[in-house]
């Protein structure tokens, strides 16, 4: 008895000590990929090293200050992302509120293809759009000067990019808000109405205010990312010079030799840009998610919209056209011919893909870069899933919010950290595709873990205890028991990590090097010098690498595991 | 204030009634409860009553006004009907606090703030909740917030109180407080209401009326304590309580009328009999498992051995089987009873209750 108990509380230590060194390891992978680049921004715009004593140095914020032209990629900024916002919202609730409450034709295959512009790289996007919009080559303005119209749409405008990228972060608002319109008991609409009030009353004095707070979030989830885009606003805004922070980072970063404390300056206004939205977000929300996830299942109250619904499918199968077909058909079109639209029909610029050098190792690159960023993030994540989900370990919270942290912080600001530390370490990372690997983990790790904790917090810890109780370590447990039972979602957070990482831009535009180039730099590198008969075949590959990969992938997975 | 019900059906895919030609009377000032298996279709009633479901045929009338008609092409919306509803869920808008909760019925029929304000605090306090009214509605417990919903549907003095399920979702002892209030409610303020459950021992302990449901259709309906001792059908004595059921005939008639086996021939009761269910010579005796005496020397009687025995605390169950079938016995008395005792069972007949069918 006594001896059993003591072995008993042996082994328990010794798992506790295997615990902890798993934590610590965790933990330090943090500590450097995630809260020293971090530091290093508000380091670098900060503080100065003088005489080995720490100062605080305003220099660079004064000069930031001091200078209209920040002051300006500011107020662009802000403006654009107001705008994005707004256009998101109004065509994702519209939508949301279409698919799921009304009874419009063919609302479930809508609903499933408005989940592809998420999937379209924000270069692509853009790109497509100056084919579709931009003054003089853009295919509307095209027809319409021939009809002897004038030239009625200008994509290199403010209004153009908030309206772009609008359009392509729509999706997110139409998943939010209708899942919270799913989730919504239909009674508490029915009993507004049994109280006297009309269909519409109802739905402004009930429905609004119920998914009010879903609608306010995904309204800041559009406005974070919109601060951090990086290749639509420089595509859209580089004709007219409409810069964005963003935008001026990436020139400054050009400069020779650049202005280190100015853009770390600038990478902190964008940091405080999304703080600042995600405090709002956390401030007005407190206590007030009115949707509970009963994981109920309600049958959702339908309008029935008579004709309307034709109108409404029209208006739906309109968004899918702006947002997905025309873009396709116009750069797939313009892959075909030797300049914008010449009308000289060539194979040339997708033989390019196959000739040119250039082409084949930078997607050497990218598929190498992924692959592996996309595997360590992943197990990465799977070891932080479980410590956080499954021990008691003291100071997990930290751990799992320190792994949050830099989802809110735009990627372009996140790659300036990544480059000023490893500038400082001389261990050979810097200029690597090592340092790309270490600044998407770090970036991105929360993907991997979100995904994975919540299938994980669905299986019952008592599968994996009745496996220790049967004599397996917890290691095997872990790779016997734990593992194939979540596997779903391990493989969608592999593919979900694939498609970011193989088109990202943002920051590979900050870590690379002339040897580490990606293909979404040669893409970009070739839209700069003007090619852009080549840049239409390039982005038709991004397309493929990312989207296609994803659906098969994930169609595979369908049939394979147990579903998400 | 009465509800009308007339020949109303409802499909919600062509060719399929969830509801066929219903018809029934839900009268003013009464607790109507509206009973049955799960799926038979009381929500849909009850859902067509409030406007939440067009029927598909049909008509009602609430208070004598015509609110649906398939003839005459109307159909008032919900918030024309001027009714009040308790949902199962409560339906408490999780946005307002209690005091908005159910002010807004008042503001929708357009009352003055400051008279609103007074009814809701009349009604609050009516169900035991003033001094809550400041609460956000989703803190409360389940047993507050079916109150809330409660107030709301009372508030603004609605002619007709439909609730379904209201009960459900509370625990076991709570639920019997609250019907007992729900009753005491009903009386003060004399509301008509029509009340959805499943639960027998609720319809029974809080109806005027029940209205027994049977795939789509009222079967019977009539105060508890008749359906209960005078089932029309084999379905109405089979869902409510436990019946012994046995096939009959009657040999010789008047005051010394003898009610025998119709399979083995047994005389199981004898006196006078109401044959008026059967529709042929047979039929079916139902005997209440309360109403079989255990003792010995009347006559006529059953022979029997005990076969289970099943203490309850408070009374007995017994399966005794007889030459004419198992029957199910419960006595109250303390006694020592063990399986395989030999028993003599015996009813009057005035406990017999004639069921047509077989
Ligand atoms: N909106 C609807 N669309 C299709 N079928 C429905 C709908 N509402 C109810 N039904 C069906 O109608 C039938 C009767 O449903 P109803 O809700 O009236 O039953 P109920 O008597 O209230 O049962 P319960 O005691 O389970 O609440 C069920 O078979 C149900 O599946
Ligand atoms: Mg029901």
């Amino acid at each position: 008895m006594d001896i059993a108990a003591t072995r008993s509380t042996r082994s328990t230590r010794s798992a506790d000590v295997r615990h902890s060194t798993l934590f610590t390891f965790l933990f330090a992978v943090i500590i450097v990929t995630v809260v020293i680049p971090l530091c290093f921004v508000f380091f670098d715009g900060l503080f100065k090293i003088e005489n080995h004593r720490l100062t605080v140095m305003l220099q660079y914020f004064e000069q930031v200050m001091g200078n209209r032209r920040y002051w300006v990629a500011l107020t662009n900024t802000a403006v654009v992302a107001l705008g994005a916002t707004v256009v998101a919202v109004l065509l994702g609730v519209a939508l949301a509120w279409l698919l799921v409450r009304t009874n419009t034709p063919g609302a479930a295959l809508v609903e499933n293809l408005a989940v592809i512009p998420i999937f379209i790289p924000p270069f692509v996007g853009a790109f497509a759009w100056i084919l579709l919009a931009a003054p003089r080559i853009g295919i509307f303005n095209l027809i319409s000067r021939m009809l002897g119209f004038g030239e009625p749409v200008d994509i290199y405008t403010h209004l153009g990019m908030a309206f772009v990228i609008g359009i392509y972060l729509a999706p997110y608002v139409l998943m939010i808000v209708a899942s919270a319109l799913r989730s919504m008991d239909p009674s508490l609409e029915e009993a507004g109405q049994v109280s006297g009030m009309s269909v519409a009353r109802t739905a402004m004095t009930i429905t609004l205010p119920v998914v009010a707070p879903a609608i306010f979030s995904s309204a800041i989830l559009t406005f974070v990312i919109t601060i951090g885009l990086f290749g639509t606003p420089v595509l859209l805004g580089w004709s007219k010079q409409i810069l964005l922070i963003t935008s001026r980072i990436y020139l400054e970063w050009q400069d020779v030799p650049p202005a280190y404390g100015v853009i770390a300056v600038l990478s902190i206004y964008l940091v405080i840009f999304s703080g600042a939205a995600m405090l709002l977000q956390h401030w007005l929300l407190k206590g007030r998610s009115f949707v509970t996830v009963t994981g109920k299942g309600y049958r959702p109250r339908i309008l029935q919209l008579g004709n309307a619904r034709f109108l409404a499918c029209g208006a739906a199968w309109t968004y899918l056209t702006l947002a997905v077909f025309a873009p396709l058909a116009v750069v797939v079109a313009a892959a075909m011919f030797t300049y914008t639209w010449s009308g000289n029909f060539t194979w040339a610029n997708i033989l390019f893909l196959w000739t040119s050098n250039d082409v084949a190792e930078t997607l050497k690159n990218s598929l190498l870069i992924t692959v592996l960023a996309a595997t360590t993030t992943t197990t990465f994540g799977i070891f932080v899933a479980w410590v956080t989900c499954r021990t008691t370990l003291r100071g997990r919270h930290l751990l799992e919010f320190l792994v949050l942290l830099p989802a809110s912080v735009p990627g372009i600001a996140f790659g300036i950290g990544v480059a000023f530390f490893w500038l400082r370490v001389p261990i050979g990372i810097y200029g690597t595709i090592w340092i790309i690997v270490l600044a998407y983990l770090g970036r991105y790790a929360s993907y991997a873990v979100g995904t994975i904790s919540s299938s994980l917090v669905q299986v019952h810890p008592e599968l994996e205890e009745s496996a220790r109780i049967c004599g397996y370590g917890w290691l095997k447990t872990l790779s016997q028991i734990t593992l194939p039972l979540v596997r779903p979602s391990i493989v969608s957070s592999w593919v979900l990590l694939y498609s970011i990482f193989i088109t990202e831009l943002s920051m590979v535009t900050i870590l690379h090097t002339t040897e580490t180039r990606t293909f979404s730099i040669l893409t970009f590198n070739t839209w700069y010098n003007g090619r852009f008969a080549n840049v239409a075949s390039l982005s038709l590959l991004q397309l493929l690498l990312g989207v296609a990969v994803m659906f098969v992938v994930r169609a595979s997975a369908k049939r394979l595991g147990p579903g998400e | 204030m009465s509800v009308l019900v007339k020949g109303i059906t409802k499909a919600f895919k062509p060719g399929t009634n969830i509801i066929s030609d219903l018809t029934g009377e839900f009268r003013g000032g009464e607790i109507s409860v509206l009973l049955g298996p799960s799926g038979c279709g009381k929500t849909t009633t009850l859902r067509c009553i409030a406007g939440l479901e067009t029927p598909t045929d049909g008509e009602i009338t609430i208070d004598g006004r015509v609110v649906y008609s398939s003839r005459q092409a109307v159909s008032l919306p919900p918030e024309k009907r001027d009714i009040g509803m308790v949902f199962q869920s409560y339906a408490i808008w999780p946005h307002m606090t209690v005091h908005e909760n159910v002010m807004l019925p008042l503001r929708a029929h357009g009352v003055p703030r400051d008279r609103a304000r007074a009814r809701v605090d009349d009604t609050l306090k009516l169900v035991g909740l003033d001094g809550l009214g400041e609460r956000n509605a989703t803190q409360l417990s389940g047993g507050q917030q079916q109150r809330v919903a409660i107030a709301r549907c009372l508030v603004h003095h609605p002619k007709v109180i439909l609730l379904d399920e209201p009960l459900s979702n509370l625990d076991a002892s709570l639920r019997i407080s609250m019907r007992g209030e729900l009753r005491d409610l009903q009386r003060r303020i004399d509301a008509t209401m029509i009340f959805v459950t499943h639960d027998q021992e609720e319809a029974m302990s809080i109806a005027d009326e029940i209205f027994l449901f049977h795939a789509g259709q009222i079967e019977q309906h009539d105060r508890p304590q008749n359906l209960y001792m005078k089932p029309r059908t084999r379905y109405v004595a089979e869902f409510l309580g436990k019946a012994n059921l046995i096939p009959s005939k009657i040999r010789n008639q008047g005051d010394a009328a003898e009610l025998v086996s119709a399979r083995t021939g047994e005389t199981i009761a004898k006196g006078r009999f109401d044959t008026s269910n059967w529709t042929a010579d047979e039929g079916i005796g139902m005997v209440r498992p309360e109403a079989w005496r255990l003792d010995a020397g009347s006559s006529p009687s059953l022979s029997g051995r005990v076969g289970t025995v099943t203490f309850l605390g408070d009374r007995i169950e017994l399966q005794v089987e007889t030459p004419i079938g198992a029957q199910r016995v419960v006595v109250l008395s303390p006694r020592r009873i063990a399986v395989g005792d030999a028993v003599t069972l015996s009813v009057s007949a005035e406990h017999v209750h004639m069921i047509g069918g077989t």
